[in-house]
Parts: C-alpha cells; structure tokens; sequence
C-alpha cells in the first residue's frame, strides 16, 4: 500500500509541478480590440473573426520579435452582432465598456452605421469615441460626405464628419458599374446590348435588402444603368425585401414569380407591364441568396442571375454546390498584392487545417492590421509606452498614417509585422500593403479594391476577370 | 482437465471465472452458498486465500479431444450465474467464441475472492486469446452480468458511464462516448471506439458509431462487457482508436432457460417495456434468443442558459420537451452446431432498431416533431476448428443499415418542410485466422486477414415540403443533392494481421511479452488511403502472487467515416457537417493516428482490498477535428493533441458489505505544458464510489453509488457562439440507489423471481453536458425504474 501511495504521490506531485509550469509566460500589457461580428445569423462568416484572430496573432509573434514592443500584446474581444444592428450597438458597448477596446471591426452597413452613430446622437454618455473600422460594408452612402438621410443622426454619422468610422472594403459604386458592363457585353440579336431575351430592349430586376446595404446598391445600379445610355434606356425593376425575413421559412417562391413576370412592380401601386428582365441582380446577404436560389432552380426559372460579392459566401456555395455551376457574378478579389494575400492565404489555411480564405477574410486581416499598426503609430506619436494609456483619438488619427505614400512596404506575416514595429518605433513611415489590397485610405477613410468578375465551376468559385478599380473609377478590365 | 473457463483453486477445485459484484469476503458468502443449497462450495468458513502459482498470460483452451465436465443443471440463486459448459472444447481462442462464466460449473458467486476480480479471464486485450485481467496486454475493464442486474442497466450507455475515463454525453438519442481524454467532437457517437459484440463490430457504418441505448442488444443476453482502454487497432483493425468494447454474450445452458422481464420507467412521465431471453443448448448445438423492447417517455425537461448568448430566442428556454419518447428494439440470436471432428459453425444475428424523438438535436431544438429512426441489422457465420497446435477460425458476416420512413427532422422555429437523411450501407466482411502454438505455453502465434467491403450512401437530405414552393406544391420532395455528385461511395479495407505472445524464460514464469503487428490498405470513395501500420507491444510480470505490473504501447488508426468525407449540407443553413471532400479545394482527409504508452499495477492489499493504478500518455496526429466553415462544419486534420492521466480502481469486500470505487484524471499538454482548460466535451476528472449489501436471509440487494464528474470543457461549436469564449460546465454528482430481491422462488424448482427498484439521479441534478449548435444538453432528471423478472 505504501508502494502505491507513493506512486500515486509522486504521479500527482508531477502533474501540479508541471502544471505550474503552465503559467510561468511573462505578462504582457494588453491593447484590446473589438470586433463586433456577425458570427450567426444570414450573414454570418465564421472565418471572418478566425481572420482578425489570426491577424492578432501574427502581429503578437511580431511584436516579440520587434526591439520597442516586445512587452505588449493586442487582445481581440469578439462580439456577435447576430446579422442586427441592434444587437451590434448592444455588444459594441459591452466590448467598449467591458474589455476596454480601443477600436472596433465591424461588419455590416447596417451594423456599422448604427454603432457609428452612437458619436452624434444626443446621448454623449453612450459615445464610443473609438475609431470604427467596416471590413464588409459595402454602402455607398457610408463615409460619404454628400450623404443625405431623414435621420440628421443617421445623415451625420454617414458623412462621417468626426472621421471616427473607416473601412476597408470599397463601396459598391464600382461593383455596379463592373456588373453592368459584364451584362452589357454581348448585344442580342436585336443589337441592343444585354438584351438576352431579344424583346428589344435591356431590363434587370433587382432584387434587394430593405436596408443601407441594399439601397445604396441598388442605387448605384440605377447609376450605372442610367450611365449606359442605351436605346431604348435601360429599365431597372425594383423588389426590395425585409432583410428581417427568416431566410428558411420565408416563401420565395411569389416574390420570384415577381422578378420573373413581364410585370414592373418598383412603384406596386402602378404597375407596368414593360417586358420580362433579362437578368436578375439579387443584392441579399449570403444565406438569403442561398434560399433564394435554392427555391429559384429547383422551380425551374430561366431568367438568369448575375450575383454580387455576398453570394461569394461560403454558405452559398455549401448548400448548393455544384447546382450553382455557370452561375456569375462580381466581388471584391479574396486576395490581393501579390506576397501579401500569398502569406495570409497560407497562414489563414494553416490556422484552419487547409481550408482556404473565403471571401472578405483578407478584409478582416486587413482591418484588424491596420488598427495594430496605428496603434504602434498613436503610442510613438504620443510617447505612450503603456498601450492601456492610449485613446481611441490618437488611433483614429493614426490609421491614416498606416499607409503613407512613400513609407516603406509593409506587407503580411509575422517578419513584416516586427519589421512595421521597428520602423515605427524608429518614427520612419510605412505603407501598409494589405492582403485584400492597398488599403490606402481616402480623406472620407474609404479604400479601393479590384474586382473578380467570378464563375462557379465544379462547384467552386473561380475567377475569370479581374477590374482594377484601384488604378482607375472607371475600374478597366485587366488580362 | 478443465474448460477455458475454469481454474483450479489452491485445492484443486475448479473455480468458476465468474465476477461477483459485491466480492463478499468468504465467510459469511460461504454460509449463504451452503444455506442455499449449493453443495459445491464446502461450508469452510476459510476463504480460499492461498496464492495460486502464477498462472500464464495466455490461458489455453483444452485439447480438443477432452469432453468438457458434464453438464449440471443449474440452481437458480440469485446472481449466480446460471449455465454450465455447453460448448467445449474451444477449437481457438476468440471474443466471438469465448465462453462466459456461466458456463463453468455451477458456484456461487459469493464464493470468489477478491483476487477473482483481477484474475478473471477476459479475451478482448489478446484478440480473443483469454488471459488474466491483472496480465492481460491491455487495460480490461469489466461489467459483469451480475453487475448490470443489480444496477438495472438496460443499455450501454449506462454501464459505459461508470468505466473509469470514459464519458458518456448523452443527447438521448445516440449517445458519445470520449475515453481519456479524447473525444470525436460534435455528434461523435462511439466513432472512436470499436464497439464489438463477441469480437465482431457492430456499428452504423457510414457514422462510425454503435448505438449505446437499450436497441444495441438485450442486456439479458449479455454475460459481460470489456472495454480495453487504449489503441487496439494492431488486433482489430480501422477504429478500435483509444478504447475497445468488447459485449460477451451468455452461452447457452444445457436446459431450457426462460427469461421474461416487464418493466416501468418513470421519468416525468411513465415508460414500459418487456424483455425476454430463450437459451438452450448441448456440447453440439445450442441457441440463445433475446429480445427486447421499450418505450420511454423523457419529456417535460427544458433547456439551461449555460453561456450569455441570444443564439435563441429566450422563450425556447423555457419550454420542455414534449412527446419526448423512445422505442428501442433489440433482438440478438446465437445459434451453433458442429463436433469436435467437423469444427463447430456458429451464426449470430442481430437487430437494432433505433426509434427516438429527438428534442434535443442541433437546429432541430424542442420542435416536438423530429424522430430520429434508424435500422441496424448484422449477421455473421463463423466457423472454428482445432488441431493439437493449430486452430483455425474463418468468418463472414453481412450487415446493413438505414434510416427508416419514420425518421424526419424539423428545423427550430420553421414548419415549411421537413428533412429526412438518407445514408444507407450494405457491408459484408470476413476473416481467416490461425493460432499455432509451436512451445505450448512458451510460444503462440496468430496470424491472418480480413476484409471489409461497404457500399454507403453519402449523406444528404430530402426535403419534402409542407408549403408551395416555386413549381412544388406541398408534399413535393426535393433531394438536396447536386446532380453532379455521386450518392453512394464503396469502401474497402483489407488487413493482415500477426500477433505473438510468449512467456519466454523458464526462470521467470511471470514474465510475459505479446506484440502486435497488422497493416491495412483502405480506400474510400475517390481516397486511396496510405498504407495504415499499427502495432501493439505488452510487457506483463507477475511482482508477487499479490501484486502485478504492465506496460503497454501501440499504435492505433482511425479512418474518416463517409459522413465525414462525403456529407452534403441542406438540414438547415447552419452548423450541418459536411463532408470533407464536398467542400472544393481541401485536401483528402487522411487516417488519425494515436500512440500510447501506458503502465499499469494491479494487486491486493490486506485481503480485502484490490488496488489497480494506471497511468498514460496519449498523443493523437492527424487528430480529426471539426473546423467552420461557412456556419457549417468540416472534418479537417488539426495537428497534435497530447495528454497524459491516470486512473485508479479500488475494491473493498468484508462479508456481506462490499465498497468500489475509481477515480481518473486526464489532463491535456497545450504547447508544451498542462493546459489550464479541460479538453472540450471532456471532464478533467470524474470518479465514482458505490457499496454493495448483499442480504439474502430477507431476499435483499442494495446497491448505491455516487459518480462525480468534473468540469467540461464546452464543445469548439459552443465556444464559437460564445465569442469564442472558452468555459466550462460545472461538476455534478448522480446518486443512485438500486434495490433487488435475491432468491425469491414464487414458482419454487429452479425458476426466481426477480424484483427490482431503482432511483436514478435521486438529487435530481440537472447540470448539463456539452452539447453544440448554441445549447448543452440537458440531463434527464430523477427516475425511477420498476423491473418485474421471471427465471424459468
């Protein structure tokens, strides 16, 4: 018996010893972050928060390599926004208040305006005063300084006038005019171009979200058929849709009937009867799209679809797969800048046993790299050697200076990231050049992007054009 | 000469291998034998406590020219067990034809010592080949039929819950069971763990998993459960992972045995069933019959807020379960004819049918209308014959399973259509094997191959509307399933196999070596898996008569199953698991592997006591790990997941009062050091402590037992919805209390009739186990089972 009490002792003095061990890291002081994501719900992307985790991670690893911030780290506090603005606003102030973030990632339009909002309305106990930064806000009524709403709230936090609110995906203006000269390529028979019905003239149906998102593309869409000036002009058809809706039990099946009749319901107390669409353009989040589509190709329609960036989703692709072969569409590119979307498709894969980045993760990385290095950036600029002293202010007005024409190139991975620390720690400029693309941010804190103009093939997206829309507005066609 | 199933004692007699319960100290159990008529046992109040000598690893059948002992009928006690030898001699050492205890000659189970505990033969650890718990070539856990009566277990699940470092989740559909530490994520059922009965696997193929409930077999036919802990894939091939469980069902008795059981359960609601058990047989054929079925009605318990999040609306924490009810089928048969000249043939056959509401299943939460229903059918002919050194035995079985027309699942909050899984297998397999023992005792080798071929239907689902959608109107059926992809996968595993044990000094007869070699050529579908190697060493040494010592190491694998590799989303636009191959781009799964090293001392202190300490480390490559993607799961291939634990196992007996306890530990190593977080769906501790009185002067047994299991970590799913917020879900304790007649003759002659009460979870703890999909799963409170069982 004693034999075995004294093995027992010494299995159980091991075990406390070694788990001892555990907790000999020496501490580091934190800079915490928020991201206030979508993590359930019809928009939701999983990967999107593992993106900002591992984006945290890199720059951990870089930061013990670097010479003046070994001893801090950045601490990331998720939060679910659960594809709700106002559950958003709920834990974007939990975050705030609980894990003392110092900025926010956002997802959404809806989700970023309303916590954006937060800074102008009456209430000054419920500003955040901490820079905000979108990595899938589309809207391009966001950080737009001509942005008009019947909310003056709303309208003053859309113009952005206190610069807190920045993003990292380009608005859809571009996309829109990308998706109508996709549609607009080829001329029917009839010689008016994307006339594939050959009633002689050219009509999309578009089918959007009843919110920011959705408006603002659908507004850039009318632009950009309007822009065309074809004969006869182009007719937009508008179904808009309550992004509210259960995707699962909602039924698609009328409001399809109504994209595909020769019936323009956009003014439902007139209706008209100008022809069937030539396409269809549904402007949803992802599992909308995939509801909607489901429905649509199992009903045997005909009209085809031309998609936007969110029906790059994961999601979609997952519960349709290869039914969706030949379906088009348009998003941003899921990498980009060459080294740096290579290092942070191969990290992110890793990170996730092999699977590769879907869309908008690079935007995540990118998002969150850009609040770490301004951070960097605020501290030098402040002689702040506490990361905890510093204030959302000092980040906000950093963030532009993370990609300063003629600083050095900062690209992806956990070398570039100690090399950006060095340099900003030595007071030199950097320029960082993200995985998603330049993040070079405008006055109004908007960036660019190129396009993909992508097929589903085998049951995997793949691109098969790409529009350089940070070269030029009018976003050419790149072989 | 004596059959494989019996020793001589210190006397010469032949002692009965049978497993007490309770492992009464002699005296008083000496006095209750004599008492009741059991002329066999001397009324010596002296307990046989004489060391035996050593006895050899590997316990040889007899020569097949011996006749087995005549066969004597059975007096009906209370626990005893109740068959004589009816099949000997064993041509070849194997779990499939392994003879129970109850075959040995009639002894009274009060009569064996505590040392019986750790002697007792057990078959899984050697492929078949019986040894010595206390020397056997892997960590053997046993249940005993007498065990489980006295327990009332009616499945599995329940039995499994109380082995030392096994934990059972159960979402009172299909079980999982995680063993040391590791478990297979969301919905892993048994996949990592072979679960056998008579040493062929049984399992729903395209999951991998076994069903634990009341459907698996009729416990009535069961004469023990052994779970080898540790990786066995050298003996059994894909999957026997981290723990092997091995069902050994009864052998026939040499007269007519009648069973007949009528039973009420009461949860919140009441349930009944009825169970019964027909075996008869001689030296050349013989036949056993089971069956049994249920209904249990689990409703009116309701979810628990275990975490801060508004994944679900807060009302449906406050509804119950309704309609929650279960109607597990099981029917298992053994029939067997032959001779000592022609062989013997032996065909088994059994059907499970599992038939549950589910309340409780991700994105299908409280919904009152999901029923989870599926077939399960298998059957095997096996055929064994012996030489003086060589034995022979040659298998081939079929089986097949599937979801039944009942089975349907309905999405939380959404009425518009129902879905129906449709994964499907047809399988058949076989096996030749040969024992030569060149050395007698010195030298055994055993060597084969096997075969698996399965045809499975991938998993995805038909939808059939209840609303018009687009062209379909309602009761339109949609298969969610792109044109493109194949619906059914072939797999097919071939496997060659050696084992060799010795005892290799004549100077040092407690010494004993068993080493396992086999390789596997799978493929899947479109994967063509590498070549899997797995291999097993045993070293085992007798330190005294008391006390003994282990060491084991092995490799194990697990290969991906078709759900795994090939399942189609479509159950809802969350949290399915789809297959890994469907999603484009990600390399093939590949085969998991476990290596494990492990020691392991066992002995007797002060009489009355045994004492078993084991201590291990794991370490799992290629560990299949459920990754998002999307909002759904993917099966990937994480990197390492090492751990290290221990478990203990104490018995006390004095008279007619016997304690048990075990207690185990597993911790995981993160980076190099402990990790401060138990494993997720893995408590970091459990351990159970019970104690028997066995009374037979007023009909009496009382059985209790408390089983304690420690924090868990909460599944990968769970902590995602939390925010990736890692927590835990708090210890709770299940008290139990079983009360049960012993030698109650109504009818008189040989039959008993048995009364059983049993209060389960008595404190009505509700503390939760992990679940997934944004909910734990919640623990069925207090019950209470009422058993009336008739013995002809």
């Amino acid at each position: 018996m004693g034999t075995t009490g004294l093995r027992n002792g010494v299995l159980l003095g091991t075990v406390c010893a070694l788990l001892a061990c555990g907790s000999s890291e020496p501490k580091r002081a934190a800079l915490s972050l928020g991201a206030v994501i979508d993590r359930t719900g019809p928009r939701a992307t999983a990967s999107w928060s593992q993106s900002i985790r591992l984006a945290a991670d890199v720059a951990n690893q870089g930061l013990l390599a670097s010479m003046a911030y070994a001893g801090m780290k950045f601490e990331i506090a998720l939060a679910d926004s659960n594809s709700d603005p106002i559950e958003a606003v709920k834990h974007g102030r939990e975050v705030f208040r609980e894990n003392g973030a110092k900025a926010l990632i956002t997802d959404s339009s809806e989700d970023d305006i309303a916590l954006n909002m937060l800074g102008y309305d009456a209430d000054p106990e419920n500003d955040l005063n901490v820079p905000l930064i979108c990595m899938a806000c589309t809207s391009p009524s966001i950080n737009n300084p001509t942005a008009t709403s019947s909310d003056p709230v709303r309208q003053e936090a859309l113009r952005n006038s206190g610069k807190w609110n920045f993003r990292a995906l380009m608005n859809s203006t571009p996309q829109a005019n990308v998706l109508l000269q996709i549609a607009t390529a080829q001329k029917g028979p009839t010689g008016v171009p994307g006339d594939s019905n050959r009633d002689g003239q050219f009509k999309i149906a578009v089918y959007y979200s009843a919110d920011s998102f959705g408006s603002g593309f659908l507004q850039a869409l009318k632009s950009a058929a309007a822009a065309l000036n074809l004969m006869p002009s182009a007719i937009v058809e508008e179904l808009p849709f309550d992004p509210k809706l259960n995707p699962d039990t909602y039924n698609w099946s009328a409001d399809i009937d109504k994209l595909t009749d020769a019936i323009n319901g956009t003014n439902p107390n007139s209706p008209l009867l100008d022809g069937k669409p030539d396409l269809i353009i549904d402007v949803a989040p992802p599992q909308f799209s995939a509801a909607l589509m489901r429905v649509y190709l199992t009903s045997g329609g005909s009209v085809p679809f031309l998609h936007i960036h969110n029906f790059r989703s994961t999601s979609v692709l997952r519960q349709l797969g290869s039914e969706l072969d030949g379906q088009e569409g348009t998003s941003h590119v899921l990498l980009d800048n060459g080294e740096s979307g290579q290092v942070f498709a191969s990290l992110l894969a890793a990170a996730q046993n092999g699977i590769a980045p879907a869309f908008e993760d690079s935007n995540s990385f990118d998002a969150t790299n850009v609040l770490m290095l301004a951070s960097l950036i605020a501290m030098k600029q402040s002689g702040l050697s506490d990361p905890g002293a510093l204030t959302g202010s000092q980040i906000r007005d950093a963030i532009p200076r993370t990609s300063e024409p003629g600083g050095t190139i900062i690209r992806t991975g956990v070398d570039e990231f100690t090399k950006a620390a060095n340099l900003i720690a030595a007071g030199s400029a950097i320029n960082y050049e993200g995985a998603s693309g330049p993040m070079d941010f405008d006055a109004n804190g908007n960036v660019l992007n190129r396009l993909a103009h992508w097929q589903v093939t085998g049951g995997a997206f793949v691109d098969m054009a790409r529009y350089d829309c940070v070269a030029s507005v009018s976003c050419p066609l790149r072989p | 000469m004596f059959t494989s199933r019996q020793r001589q004692d210190s006397r010469g007699r032949a002692r009965a291998r049978g497993r007490s319960l309770f492992r009464p100290a002699l005296p008083l159990a000496v006095w209750l034998s004599a008492s009741l008529g059991h002329a066999d046992e001397p009324a010596n109040p002296s307990p046989p406590e004489i060391e035996p000598p050593p006895a050899p690893l590997i316990v040889d059948p007899p020569a097949a020219t011996t006749p087995p002992p005549p066969a004597t009928p059975a007096p009906a006690t209370t626990l005893a067990p109740v068959a004589v030898p009816a099949i000997s001699p064993r041509p070849t050492a194997d779990p499939a034809s392994v003879p129970p205890a109850d075959s040995a000659p009639i002894k009274n189970i009060e009569s064996l010592d505590l040392k019986d505990l750790l002697n007792e033969p057990v078959v899984t650890a050697g492929g078949g080949i019986e040894e010595e718990r206390s020397l056997a070539s892997a960590n053997v856990y046993t249940i005993s039929r007498d065990e489980i009566a006295a327990h009332g277990y009616r499945s599995l699940a329940e039995l499994l819950a109380t082995v030392p470092n096994l934990y059972v989740i159960d979402d009172l559909v299909l079980p999982s069971l995680g063993v040391r530490g590791t478990t297979g994520g969301v919905k892993a059922g048994t996949r990592l763990v072979k679960v056998m009965i008579n040493g062929q696997s049984v399992n729903f193929r395209p999951e991998l998993t076994s069903f634990l409930g009341p459907e698996f077999i009729p416990i009535e036919a069961v004469e023990r459960v052994e779970i080898a802990k540790g990786p066995l894939s050298a003996l059994y091939g894909a999957n026997a992972f981290i723990a092997t469980v091995n069902v050994i069902t009864r052998d026939p008795s040499p007269s007519l045995h009648v069973e007949a059981a009528g039973r009420a359960t009461f949860y919140n609601n009441a349930g009944f069933g009825g169970s019964g058990l027909l075996n008869y047989g001689d030296k050349n054929r013989g036949m056993l019959l089971a069956i049994t079925l249920d209904q249990i009605d689990r409703s009116g318990i309701n979810l628990q807020r275990t975490f801060t999040n508004d994944y679900f609306n807060s009302d449906l924490f406050e509804r119950r379960s309704n309609d929650d009810k279960a109607n597990p089928l099981g029917v298992f048969g053994r029939f067997y004819i032959g001779t000592d000249n022609v062989g013997r043939f032996i065909l088994s056959a059994g059907l499970q049918r599992l038939d549950s509401k589910g309340e409780f299943q991700i994105n299908s939460v409280l919904t009152h209308q999901t029923r989870i229903a599926l077939v399960n059918a298998w059957l095997q002919l096996r055929y064994e014959k012996s030489w003086s050194k060589v034995s022979l035995v040659a298998t081939t079985g079929y089986s097949q399973g599937d979801p039944t027309s009942d089975y349907r699942l309905n999405l939380t909050g959404n009425n518009t259509s129902l879905f129906r899984p449709n994964y499907g297998y047809k399988a058949v397999d076989g096996k030749a094997e040969v024992t030569y023992k060149p050395l007698g005792e010195r030298l055994s080798l055993l060597g084969g191959v096997d075969f698996e071929w399965t045809r499975e239907q991938v998993l995805y689902y038909t939808q059939t509307l209840n609303q018009v959608q687009g062209l379909l109107q309602p009761g339109d059926t949609v298969d969610l399933i792109a044109r493109k992809v194949s619906r059914e996968q072939t797999y097919y595993d071939v496997g060659a196999f050696l084992q060799l044990a010795s005892t290799p000094f004549t100077r040092l007869p407690g010494l004993h070596f068993t080493g396992n070699l086999r390789l596997d050529k799978i493929a899947f579908g479109p994967v063509d898996f590498p070549l899997q190697f797995s291999w097993r060493l045993s070293a085992a040494y007798r330190i005294s008569s008391n006390w003994t010592a282990r060491l084991f190491g092995g490799q194990a694998f697990q290969n991906p199953s078709g759900v795994m590799l090939f399942a189609q989303p479509g159950f809802g636009s969350a949290n399915n698991v789809i297959g890994n191959l469907t999603v484009a781009g990600l390399p093939a799964l590949s085969p998991q592997n476990i290596t494990s090293t492990e020691a392991l001392v066992s002995g007797r202190l002060f009489t009355y006591l045994t004492l078993e300490v084991a201590a291990y480390y794991r370490a799992l490559q290629n560990e299949i790990e459920f990754t998002r993607q999307g909002l759904d799961f993917v099966a990937t291939n994480a990197g390492i997941d090492r751990g290290i634990g221990f478990e203990s196992v104490l018995r006390f007996s004095y008279r007619w009062f016997s304690a048990y306890g075990n207690a185990s530990f597993d911790a995981p190593i993160r980076d190099g050091v402990f990790g401060d977080k138990p494993s997720p769906l893995f408590p970091r501790g459990m351990g159970l402590i019970g104690l028997d009185i066995h009374v037979p002067q007023i009909y009496l047994h009382a059985n209790t037992q408390v089983r304690i299991i420690g924090p868990r970590g909460a599944s990968q799913s769970n902590t995602y919805i939390n925010n990736d917020r890692f927590y835990e879900l708090p210890t709770y304790a299940l008290w139990d209390l079983t009360l049960s007649s012993v030698g109650l003759r109504l009818f008189g002659g040989d039959s008993e009739t048995r009364v059983l009460v049993s209060g389960r979870n008595l404190l009505g703890e509700t503390a939760p186990d992990p679940g997934a999909g944004g909910f734990d799963l919640p623990r069925l409170g207090r019950s209470f089972l009422v058993e009336i069982r008739q013995i002809f």
